[in-house]
């Protein structure tokens, strides 16, 4: 009995530890763009951040200590903008600067103001551009009447939505939540988001949602007024550049404010908001989605596995390629599982891709075995085409960091003594046959010359005689 | 030709002579327009028998035959029977590639090549061995063409069975 409970207590401290040390990939640096009158209305979130290990630094724009760079580095890991009343964030904080802390690999979130009073600083809005996110202008709001919150509110400005969901293929790292089905509260403008493949919404208003100008048709929204409705109006949307730095816009930053993180009205239930807001913040700043390839093996069957990663190979002959994945989780890589319906590729191309083929995974290498990641193996015929050919593991999906790997390698066509021989392909035994049978038919033929000639000359000397 | 034909007493009087203005004996198969020509040819037709003009084709053969028989030397029967083998084993190989395929296909080449170009050399050895054409040849004894057949015979075959790998 205290066995186990000195176990129990064990296991708590382990786990305590664990999450005090659970920290980002890009580091624990973090900047907060906050001014004070806003600082209560995010207790909460900072609060879980710093238990997460994050080491928050609370700066107003305004700041004159405020750098995001010293020496050409970057001084940051992550950065969040909060909402605030300026209209500009000052010298530092361009979307130059913002861009360039990315470009450095750097993380963003901004959160928009949820009130349509509320004012975007234009460095925002233009960051928000360069990467293909549009955000309305003041005075926007999302409605919906047909799915009220709170029933007394008037505007119905409070939306509530599900968990997000995604296809099949995509891996889901939103509901994370003990409650799988909790509803979440959104109050705010949203956004609407271009068509780069590197944007991802995250979470979309429900269908009979719309953003519409509070300020020019406070009575009813007609076309004009409206910024966008349904599936259409994203409320948070991802960007990952493509070095994996991530900027996460949330259209409505009362979604991760501790007056959220309260029951909902309508259905008597915690809301999901504050689970929520950690797996938006795991992701933005790679606690989650994030790959690692371990190792990389190929090897041909001219030489078996006893020469790995060789850089020539043979046409016509078997290549064994595996790759070996791992994904971050908060404090640890575990093994990576591509979902069921996804597949991870191999090409192997010069210029074109002569094969795709699905990597699959194998519980054990024939080579290595790993602990803490999966191994994807695939085995194939060289094409009969001789050159450079490059083994490609591109795979790129969204909220996953990208994983683009390439070995350039040569192959190269047989050799004047690896052809079969003749006598080796059954089709051409009746042509070797063949000329033996001349050859034997011949010798005969000789035989049968020589001994019949004198006969003849002997009679037609005799007759000359 | 005809001259030299006639001058010299060979082991066939006869010699089929496109010149000549008197149907031979083969030649009265083909042409039995030109039978009816004058027919006192008498050294032609003596030797092969009796054949009249307007005789049957089979009739015409069986005495191709006979005459063939009784006239052609051992030895180019002999190279007349290697000839027909020589024949029948590439018809042989060539009906094989074309039923079964041509996969390995200079195996095909070197095979059918070899019984082709076996064919040729023993023709040629036919020609300069023939005692008819020995006016023709007469730079060249019985015994140099046979060496040379032999020679290019034995070049034939090596290079066939490294073609055929």
């Amino acid at each position: 009995m205290t066995r186990l409970r000195l176990r129990s207590l064990f296991v708590a401290l382990v786990s305590l530890v664990s999450l005090s040390q659970s920290i980002s990939l890009t580091g624990p640096r973090t900047l907060l763009i906050l001014e004070d009158d806003t600082k209560g209305q995010f207790l909460t979130l900072i609060s879980d951040l710093e238990a997460r290990g994050f080491k928050t630094d609370i700066l107003s724009a305004k700041s004159e200590s405020l750098s995001l760079f010293k020496h050409e580095e970057r001084v940051y890991d992550n950065i969040i903008v909060f909402p605030t009343k300026l209209k500009g964030l000052g010298p530092n904080l361009q979307s130059s600067s913002f861009l360039k802390h990315a470009a450095n690999g750097g993380n963003i979130l901004v959160l928009l103001p949820s009130s349509p009073e509320g004012t975007i600083p234009t460095s925002i809005s233009e960051l928000a551009t360069q990467v293909d996110v549009f955000l309305p202008p003041k005075g926007f709001s999302a409605v919906s009447h047909f799915d009220l919150a709170d029933p007394i509110e008037p505007e119905h400005s409070t939306l509530v939505l599900d968990l997000p969901k995604f296809p099949s293929d995509t891996k889901n790292y939103f509901n994370t939540g003990e409650n799988p089905s909790a509803k979440l509260l959104f109050q705010g403008p949203g956004l609407a988001i271009g068509g780069s493949p590197l944007v991802q919404p995250i979470l979309t208003a429900p269908r009979f949602a719309y953003s519409y100008d509070t300020k020019e048709a406070s009575a009813n929204a007609d076309d004009e007024n409206v910024f966008a409705a349904g599936k259409q109006l994203v409320l948070v949307a991802g960007v990952q550049t493509r070095h994996n730095a991530r900027i996460t816009f949330v259209g409505g930053a009362d979604m991760l404010a501790d007056k959220s993180f309260t029951k909902i009205a309508k259905t008597n239930e915690m809301s999901g908001n504050r689970a929520f807001a950690k797996d938006v913040t795991a992701w933005t700043f790679k606690e989650t989605g994030v790959l690692r390839v371990d190792m990389i093996e190929h090897w041909g069957q001219e030489f078996g596995p006893s020469v790995i990663n060789g850089d020539i190979y043979r046409v016509k002959h078997d290549v064994t390629y595996s790759i070996a994945l791992s994904e971050y989780s908060y404090d640890h890589f575990h093994p990576f599982t591509v979902p069921e319906t996804d597949s991870l590729q191999l090409e192997f191309t010069m210029l074109d891709p002569y094969y795709r083929i699905p990597l699959l995974s194998s519980s054990s290498s024939p080579l290595t075995a790993r602990k803490n990641s999966t191994i994807y193996t695939t085995t194939f015929k060289t094409p009969d085409q001789h050159g450079q050919f490059t083994f490609i593991v591109n795979y790129k999906r969204p909220f996953l960091s990208n994983v683009h790997e390439k070995k350039a390698v040569t192959v190269r066509h047989f050799a004047h003594n690896e052809w079969t021989r003749s006598w080796g392909i059954s089709g051409s035994w009746p042509w070797i046959a063949g000329i033996w049978v001349v050859v034997v038919g011949w010798v005969g033929f000789v035989a049968v010359w020589l001994w019949s000639k004198p006969v003849v000359e002997g009679k037609s000397g005799k007759k000359k005689q | 030709m005809a001259r030299k034909n006639a001058n010299s007493s060979t082991p066939r009087p006869t010699t089929p002579e496109p010149s000549s203005v008197r149907p031979t004996t083969p030649n009265t198969e083909a042409a039995p327009k030109s039978a009816p020509a004058p027919a006192p040819s008498a050294p032609s037709s003596s030797s092969i028998g009796n054949l009249k003009a307007n005789s049957s084709p089979i009739d015409v053969a069986n005495a191709i035959w006979v005459k063939y028989i009784k006239e052609t030397p051992q030895r180019t029967k002999l190279i007349d029977v290697f000839m027909v083998f020589l024949v029948a084993v590439g018809a042989v190989q060539f009906l094989y590639c074309v039923l079964a395929g041509n996969y390995p296909f200079n195996a095909f080449l070197a095979g059918f090549s070899a019984t082709v170009g076996q064919f040729v050399l023993t023709a040629s050895l036919r020609i300069q061995t023939n005692p008819a054409n020995k006016t023709e040849f007469s730079s060249v004894s019985p015994e140099r063409a046979f060496a040379d057949f032999v020679f290019g015979s034995l070049i034939l075959h090596f290079f066939c069975v490294n073609f055929i790998n």
